[in-house]
């Protein structure tokens, strides 16, 4: 009991926050449940498969002819990968959920105003929020460690799949805490999802994205670190040519398991870094904008490479059948979902943008490329710049005929203007005086995202008779036929709005700053 | 070397100036009682002061250093307490726990922790209550536990926003006897309160906010000496209308006013003690049966009234 109360006194001069997070959540109440559910669900588990008769001549697993559909081994591979899904579900999902929770509960109270100005240094305040509001996932998780070791033993799996198993899952857990604690401040003052008495909606939002995030993961692993290991293709015995699918810039990552590991962990470690450098900034100042523009070029032009690298090569088998104009669609997508992203994430609000108005610096060209309070329109337009000048170039790259290709070129331009117009209306809207803008904003992109497709085919208006029009809201996808000429018209339209959007723009900004000044 | 220093500090809020250009020095060991009518931007002030919230234009300075939002100034912020007006704690933890996390937050360790806490909670007398869980406190309690949290790591400076409101007599003056004691012990307190009397038993310096701004920052005697004026005041047995005349036609004394509760007469009165005893002299020489007579001078409400927020409303 001493030695506890030692490291328990050790853990808390060390982190503060951490020893905070474990006094006020390990209760007897929670402790029981913690280890009460792990012990039942090992104990069903258990009774469930001890139940399944093994015919005598399967009994030893080494000995064990072809003819044996069940044999000690199988059973215990089967419960390794059960207990290989339940520990990030329980990780993932519970941890992210009391994280996000947590987080939205002290900035709705305001406690964390005090820990904000106390000496400690933000990592070390979010680092005992990541390691100690999850404590009781933690624990119900190591209770199952012992039980999955035995399995892997049973299944004669090496110690080696069972580390790089820890690691990557260890890895998944840093990267899904630091983006739950993104993503609760970034929708502490987001009315978009309802609460639930006291709890916020939110928490159960993400708690659906951990769930995806797990299968997702799990499944990215099997098919490429964990194919030599324990990957359960080679369990179900899918055809092995499957394994050198994924590939990356030339790099084959399910042919490779060491690289694979390094792929993943390596961009586990920068988006992580990443968040963790937004997470610093922002928890001192909760009213900056969440990504600075000095972070955006690097972070937009990695994530754009990133989905880039999965597309530039064809592989043997399932991308090779895609044809170049297909995969143009997804990395088109790919890139709108980053920018709505990054507009939404970049763009500061009224006070901010008063404030750069009145007190900001004479330099404002720079100020626009790298001061977080400026406008965001030009970093967003040099942004799109870099990424639309990667995708030309990939485009150039295609062994493809002409006329697909000055298709793909002619709709990225249209992708960089329709962007445009979104940043452009989302600043516009940041102008304005607003209770929740941010809501606003991102029910605005919501709106001109899904009311075309609602609004055009009621008014028979299909991609087939105006194709321009389903292009100008960035349905491309729906407009595949459409001609050069329906493709410029669209991308006049869309520039006359940019155009138009631009001007109200600077009569806002030049608004602002007489406002301001008359004040 | 002044303890706080500002130089035009502004914050903004949309169109509205919360803090208009407010430059301001502190001398260390001073009570700074910080008063103005609502929205004068007292708050506002003080937020932007301990960090809380970043000023749109302007520069602080703790004991000579710039001081910032951020990671960047651990040593300054080790030297700084606060207490906003809306306290909000953990009502899950105890109070020991509460602040055993919050010295640990400030680098205390080992025996001098638990020395300062069983200091703290003697302080602030909640020493019975140290393993009583937040939720339990009463409002008065919580109020002395944000209290003891923000000195707990014994500040240089500390900032308390309307530290006594909604608190009863009895609490009221626990809280303004820690204040006397940390100023004994060498903290400096800046303080914003609604209840002037308060302010004026402890402060020794002022500030007077008014829409935003600073209009008056100076030591309370001197605040005193400029704008208090001397009072007279005065009770007759029978004949206030009579009184009232005579005193109209002597030259020191300004404006009259019937203090109802005690059926005195308040006198603005311009002249020294001698000029007063002139003034009983001829009052009793005239046949007004004078029963008291009192010299005083206007208070601290009277002069924020007639500075601040006449002007305000």
């Amino acid at each position: 009991m001493s030695t506890l109360t030692d490291f328990l006194e050790q853990l808390g001069d060390w982190n503060p926050q951490l020893l905070r997070e474990i006094r006020g959540r390990v209760k007897q109440r929670t402790l029981v449940v913690a280890i009460v559910v792990p012990v039942v669900l090992q104990i069903l588990l258990f009774a469930s498969f001890a139940q399944i008769p093994i015919p005598p001549e399967c009994l030893n697993s080494a000995e064990a002819s072809s003819f044996c559909s069940v044999t000690p081994a199988i059973l215990w591979r089967i419960q390794f990968f059960i207990l290989s899904v339940l520990i990030p579900l329980g990780i993932y999902v519970l941890g992210g959920f009391t994280l996000v929770d947590d987080l939205g509960r002290e900035e709705f109270r305001g406690t964390l105003s005090f820990i904000r100005i106390s000496p400690r240094s933000s990592s070390s305040i979010i680092l005992g929020k990541v390691l100690g509001v999850p404590i009781l996932s933690f624990l119900s998780v190591l209770l199952l460690l012992p039980y999955h070791w035995l399995a892997a033993l049973g299944a004669g799996f090496s110690l080696v799949s069972l580390l790089s198993y820890y690691l990557m899952i260890g890895a998944g857990a840093a990267f899904i805490y630091s983006f739950g604690i993104l993503v609760a401040f970034f929708t502490a003052d987001l009315k978009v999802v309802p609460r639930l008495g006291n709890i916020s909606g939110i928490p159960f939002v993400y708690s659906f994205f951990c769930i995806y995030f797990t299968v997702a993961y799990l499944a990215w692993n099997f098919f490429t670190a964990w194919i030599p290991f324990w990957s359960p293709l080679l369990v179900v015995d899918v055809d092995s040519s499957l394994s050198f699918a994924i590939q990356w810039f030339f790099l084959s990552l399910s042919g490779n398991s060491l690289l694979a590991h390094v792929f993943t962990l390596g961009n586990g470690a920068i988006a992580t870094t990443a968040i963790w450098w937004i997470l610093r900034r922002r928890f001192h100042n909760p009213n900056l904008p969440l990504l600075s523009k000095f972070l955006s070029y690097p972070v937009v032009s990695y994530l754009h490479l990133l989905g880039l690298g999965f597309l530039v090569v064809g592989s043997q088998s399932l991308i090779t059948s895609i044809i170049n104009l297909t995969k143009f669609y997804l990395l088109f997508s790919g890139d709108w979902l980053l920018f709505v992203l990054l507009i939404l994430t970049l763009t500061p609000d009224r006070q901010a943008l008063l404030d750069w108005a009145r007190y900001g610096s004479r330099a404002v060209v720079r100020d626009l490329l790298w001061a977080d309070r400026s406008p965001s329109m030009l970093a967003i337009a040099l942004n799109l710049l870099v990424t639309a000048s990667t995708t030309l170039l990939w485009i150039q790259s295609w062994n493809d005929d002409m006329v697909t290709k000055e298709r793909a070129t002619l709709l990225t331009i249209s992708l960089v203007l329709l962007l445009l117009m979104y940043a452009l209306a989302v600043q516009l809207i940041a102008y304005i005086q607003l209770n929740q803008a941010r809501t606003w904003m991102l029910g605005f992109v919501a709106l001109v995202t899904l009311l075309p497709l609602i609004v055009l085919p009621i008014f028979q208006l299909t991609p087939q008779r105006v194709p321009f029009l389903w292009i100008f809201f960035g349905y491309t996808w729906a407009a595949a036929d459409a001609t050069p000429s329906a493709i410029l018209l669209a991308l006049a339209l869309q520039g006359g709005m940019v155009c138009l959007l631009g001007w109200l723009l600077l009569e806002q900004m030049r608004r602002a700053r007489v406002l301001t000044s008359s004040s | 070397m002044s303890i706080l220093k500002t130089q035009n500090l502004t914050k903004q809020f949309d169109r509205h100036l919360a803090v208009n250009n407010v430059t301001l020095t502190i001398e260390p060991g001073e009570i700074y009682g910080l008063i103005g009518p609502n929205g004068a931007g007292k708050t506002t002030l003080i937020r932007m002061l301990t960090a809380v919230d970043e000023p749109s234009f302007g520069e602080i300075l703790i004991q000579g250093q710039p001081f910032r939002q951020g990671d960047r100034n651990p040593a300054l912020k080790r030297q700084l307490g606060y207490v906003p007006d809306d306290y909000p704690l953990y009502d899950e933890l105890t109070v020991w726990d509460y602040l055993d996390y919050f010295a640990r937050l400030y680098f205390l360790r080992g025996e001098e922790r638990l020395r300062r806490l069983r200091e703290v909670l003697e302080m602030v007398a909640l020493t019975e209550k140290r393993d009583s869980l937040i939720a339990t406190l009463s409002r008065g309690m919580r109020q002395r536990l944000s209290l003891a949290r923000s000195i707990i790591h014994r500040p240089a400076l500390l900032f308390l926003d309307e530290p006594v409101s909604g608190l009863d007599p009895v609490a009221r003056v626990q809280v303004r006897n820690i204040i006397k004691q940390l100023q004994q012990e060498g903290t400096t307190v800046v303080v914003s309160s609604h209840i002037l009397s308060d302010l004026e038993e402890i402060c020794s310096s002022i500030g007077i906010m008014e829409l935003g701004r600073l209009v008056e920052s100076a030591r309370l005697q001197e605040v005193y000496s400029r704008l208090s004026k001397q009072q007279l005041l005065i009770g007759v047995v029978d004949g206030m209308e009579r009184l009232r005349q005579t005193l109209a036609e002597h030259p020191l004394v300004g404006g009259t006013e019937l203090v109802l509760a005690s059926g005195l007469l308040k006198v603005d009165f311009s002249g020294d003690q001698m000029g007063a005893a002139d003034l009983l002299r001829s009052l009793v020489t005239a046949g007004l049966p004078i029963c008291e007579f009192h010299q005083t001078k206007e208070n601290l409400e009277e002069i924020f009234f007639k500075m601040g927020y006449q002007r305000t409303s």
